[in-house]
């Protein structure tokens, strides 16, 4: 299948209490690279082997979260066409003109049922990876921290879980590859718009809307998984758990916060989703497997610390 | 502060991000001076930080507290001796 529609997750736009130190983390912790600032102060940033201007946006704010999440689509045609979709769906649909983020086109911006503010969008400045498009190497010199490739998918929690999951599906196109169950009753979601195994998960909360849980990187290999781990150690990084397994997506991961409680998460592996996969359950008597594979249990920070 | 009694010194406050984001940390401080950084207001307000409401995790303490943690259902009270801040 040729990769139609919304292609993959775009930018987050995150909120920091202090940019200084933020700025600090996301390039000298995590690795990523700052490509930009504008005149409202936000920094932009990208992973190294993005093509596009920027992936992260740091707005500095007195209470962390995330503002937005993005999603890049093939065309405008597109665009023009899930304006209308999302907005029949019962979605506001709100016009973000081009340029408001710097070298990014016109966006689209609406709330989802679970309270999010999500974004779709065209159009952004092609940076390239530094390395060219001709007989190019493998990975560029210079680089710090991590060094994630991409950023990668994001996890979020909602009341109306449903509502969120039906408009990603049947809207937006997304499959849905895994899912944990309660009964006949659904607790998490884990939706794709490519072949990886997740490009956005959904969680299930009982009281509270619009809860962010964390941002993901992606790393090449368990080994780089392992150095991530030595360097949240030797940098003093406020650690969340891990290095680990999922059961979920079988990735490889360790989590972490950054200097605002924002929570972020590096891994590695997965599977390839094909639009024809199966969707994976994951039963609640064995949660504990789904999320951690190899301690079996939940911790209930993972479960209750969100921005 | 909050590094210090995860070590095991005390142990007894909660801990979630350590960075001032989640507000899970939260205690009442009685008595007793203390240095803090940046924490979210959709967990201290102006007027829990001018009131001793703060995240443990973001206060460095210059002299011994008497502290409270909040957001527990019984009621724990303790005190900080000046030495134990070892926050990052």
């Amino acid at each position: 299948m040729s990769m139609t529609g919304v292609m993959r997750p775009g930018h987050c736009s995150l909120r920091v209490l202090d940019m200084e130190a933020a700025v600090k983390h996301y390039t000298e912790v995590v690795g990523l690279l700052e490509t930009d600032r504008d005149e409202k102060g936000r920094v932009y940033l990208k992973a190294w082997d993005e093509q596009d201007h920027h992936s992260i946006i740091l707005r500095e704010a007195d209470i962390p979260g995330a503002d937005y999440i993005a999603f890049k689509v093939d065309n405008k045609a597109t665009l023009e066409r899930l304006a209308k979709a999302v907005s029949a769906f019962g979605c506001k649909v709100d016009d973000i003109p081009a340029g408001e983020l710097k070298a990014t086109g016109e966006r689209i911006r609406f709330e989802i049922p679970t309270g999010h503010h999500v974004e779709l969008y065209a159009e952004k400045k092609r940076v390239g990876n530094g390395m060219g498009d001709v007989n190019p190497p493998p990975w560029p010199d210079g680089l710090k921290g991590m060094q994630p490739t991409r950023m990668d998918h994001w996890q979020i929690h909602g009341v109306d879980l449903d509502g969120s999951v039906e408009l990603f599906t049947k809207v937006l196109g997304f499959g849905l590859s895994e899912r944990v169950l309660d009964g006949d009753r659904l607790m998490a979601a884990f939706l794709t718009c490519s072949t990886k195994p997740h490009d956005i998960a959904f969680i299930r909360d009982e009281e509270l809307q619009d809860r962010f849980h964390h941002v993901a990187f992606y790393l090449n290999s368990w080994e780089e998984v392992l150095r991530a781990a030595d360097i949240i150690s030797k940098k003093n990084v406020s650690l969340d758990i891990g290095p680990t397994r999922h059961g979920i997506t079988r990735g490889q991961t360790i989590y972490f916060f950054d200097p605002s409680g924002n929570r972020n998460e590096v891994f590695s592996g997965g599977y390839i989703y094909y639009p024809d996969s199966p969707t994976i359950t994951w039963t609640m008597e064995e949660l504990g497997r789904a999320i951690f594979y190899h301690i079996r249990e939940l911790n209930e920070r993972f479960m209750t610390v969100m921005t | 502060m909050l590094r210090s009694t995860e070590l095991g010194i005390k142990r007894r406050i909660p801990v979630g991000c350590r960075q001032g984001g989640r507000g899970v940390c939260k205690v009442q401080v009685f008595e007793g001076t203390y240095r803090t950084r940046v924490m979210s207001r959709a967990h201290v307000t102006r007027e829990d930080q001018d009131h001793g409401r703060v995240l443990a995790c973001c206060i460095w303490p210059t002299s011994d507290l008497r502290i409270r943690v909040l957001g527990c259902t019984k009621k724990v009270e303790f005190r900080v001796s000046q030495g134990e801040h070892i926050c990052q």
